[in-house]
């Protein structure tokens, strides 16, 4: 056994979740690897300080039954109450003849409350987006009270959120837009992302290498995945199978290198279709440029572990 | 083929604000096929037609998720059964008016959320201290008047313990949202393998790639926390 696969199989050993074979082969490892050996104690303390500091936390046994009894409590409860209305139905009759006017002021709040309900209400979408490997590299935020602050539901996308991945130069954040998409992006970047009639729009707001993929639903929507760098941007058609290496250039360009499919592309003064194995520098104004390159040697997207 | 840019106008600009009219994005349900397993949706259409079997279920499944936020909210274990319990007993007795069953999980852990911060502000009202059982506060008294006693290092290992689990649980309720169960489970719960990816629906491989995922995730971000320990 290597190392590589006694490390993979590691926490299942802590956790006491192997077969005999394997838990043979990597105890047999263990005796002869003082690295694996050293790895194996921090992750064995790990998990049972973990446990321990846990502990109070722990669901007891009976947890469930208690659940559910007090539901089937409460649902009793409330069917007692029927036979208790005739006395809460007097009473309000009483109020109705001392007091004509009652219902129609009550009936007047109730539509003013009900009128601002609907007028005020706004029922949560559905995510946008999922972060997936990676995702513990960036945070998801809402801008609320002039600033950005961190959701609380981490790893989902709103639209209207961002995606922001600044701690960790280098990694690589996926970002799945459900049967319609995914991305990548490499830190650090800033992204801002937003679903409307015409399709999924992102839009990076500072320097940030991205990969876009469309995958083809085979439908007829016509919406479209959209990238806006101030002026300069490049859409993929979302019924189609795309996908493009953009580079939000630090000079405000924007360079896409389309790996499958096509893109359209475009910026304040011009706009045109970029092919397969392509690739286009569209600056914020005027003629886009087919002298870009994106320099593989630097990076080319191979998927984190 | 590449067609050079023309000078024609450019497309008109995004539209703001953005109508949410774009249903091509799925629930979560429809987008994993590591799923074996019955999906938060069907249980709880079955819960709404009365399958005990389902509620039960939806129970073994959320338990110790409810708890970790309960704690999160609530900063102490004391209570934290109470409000889960009541948690789950409002989810169920309310269950008709979620309106996207897919949705169950983050709308019981907003209801676990809002009753914990509700049972803080009916004890702030009732002018009873935070600090439940008054056993810090006892020791330290009882320190002073005799030093040398055990009592305030116990309470200062009590304190000690109760900030380190605070930081695991907000380590856990940080992990995406793929992670976040099978971590409370594993570590709160100490249910196994087998038995989480029972609950969750999961394949066991899946599941299994994902407490390892989400391990490596807390002892990063548990590293940046306790710089000095040799566990990580």
């Amino acid at each position: 056994m290597t190392c590589d696969e006694c490390r993979t199989h590691l926490q299942e050993f802590v956790d006491g979740e192997l077969g005999s074979a394997e838990k043979a082969a990597i105890d047999a490892h263990l005796t002869g690897c003082q690295e694996c050996t050293h790895l194996h104690r921090q992750l064995n303390k790990f998990t049972t300080t973990l446990i321990k500091i846990s502990e109070p936390l722990k669901p007891k046994a009976d947890f469930g039954s208690k659940v559910l009894r007090k539901f089937e409590e409460t649902k009793a409860e409330l069917n007692r109450v029927p036979s208790e209305r005739p006395a809460a139905v007097s009473s309000v009759r009483t109020a109705v003849r001392t007091f004509p006017a009652w219902p129609f002021i009550a009936g007047a709040a109730v539509l003013v409350v009900a009128g601002l309900a609907v007028m005020f209400h706004k029922p949560k979408e559905d995510p946008v987006a999922w972060l997936r490997e990676g995702a513990e590299h960036a945070r998801v935020q809402v801008y609320e009270g002039n600033a950005w602050k961190e959701t609380e539901e981490p790893g989902r996308v709103f639209s209207g959120n961002r995606i922001e991945a600044l701690d960790a130069p280098g990694e690589i954040v996926e970002i799945d837009f459900g049967p319609a998409a995914d991305a990548m992006l490499r830190a650090p970047c800033v992204l801002m992302i937003e679903r409307n009639a015409t399709g999924i729009l992102v839009r990076p707001d500072r320097t940030c290498r991205l990969w876009l993929a469309t995958k083809g639903s085979g439908s007829k929507s016509g919406k479209i995945l959209k990238l806006l760098y101030n002026n300069a941007w490049v859409q993929l058609d979302l019924d189609g199978s795309n996908a493009v290496d953009v580079e939000a250039s630090p000079s405000g360009s924007l360079v896409v290198s389309v790996k499958t499919g096509s893109a359209h592309f475009g910026n304040a003064d011009a706009n045109g279709d970029v092919a397969e194995g392509y690739t286009r520098s569209i600056g914020q104004t005027g003629k886009p440029s087919d002298a870009a390159t994106i320099d593989p040697k630097t990076f080319d997207w191979i998927k984190p572990e | 083929m590449v067609t050079p840019a023309t000078g024609s106008p450019a497309q008109p600009a995004w539209p703001t604000p953005p109508p949410a009219d774009f249903q091509s994005t799925p629930s979560l349900d429809e987008l994993t096929a590591d799923e074996v397993g019955p999906t938060d949706r069907l249980l709880v259409t079955q819960a709404r037609g009365g399958e005990a079997q389902a509620f039960e279920s939806l129970l073994k499944r959320y338990q110790a998720m409810v708890t970790l936020v309960a704690y999160r909210q609530l900063g102490h274990p004391d209570q934290v059964e109470d409000v889960a319990q009541e948690a789950f007993v409002k989810a169920f007795m309310h269950l008709e008016d979620l309106d996207d069953p897919t949705r169950f999980k983050s709308w019981l852990l907003r209801i676990t959320a809002n009753l914990a911060l509700d049972f803080l502000r009916r004890r702030k009202n009732d002018g009873v201290s935070l600090d439940t059982t008054g056993a810090f506060a006892a020791a330290e008294e009882s320190a002073a008047k005799q030093p040398g006693r055990g009592d305030l290092q116990e309470a200062q290992d009590h304190a000690q313990s109760d900030e380190l689990r605070s930081q695991i649980v907000e380590a856990i309720y940080s992990l995406p949202e793929d992670y976040q169960v099978p971590a409370a489970m594993r570590y709160l719960e100490e249910v196994s393998y087998k038995e989480i990816s029972r609950r969750l629906g999961l394949r066991e491989e899946t599941l299994r790639k994902r407490i390892h995922r989400a391990n490596q995730m807390l002892r990063r971000k548990l590293r940046k926390l306790w710089p000095e320990t040799d566990i990580l």
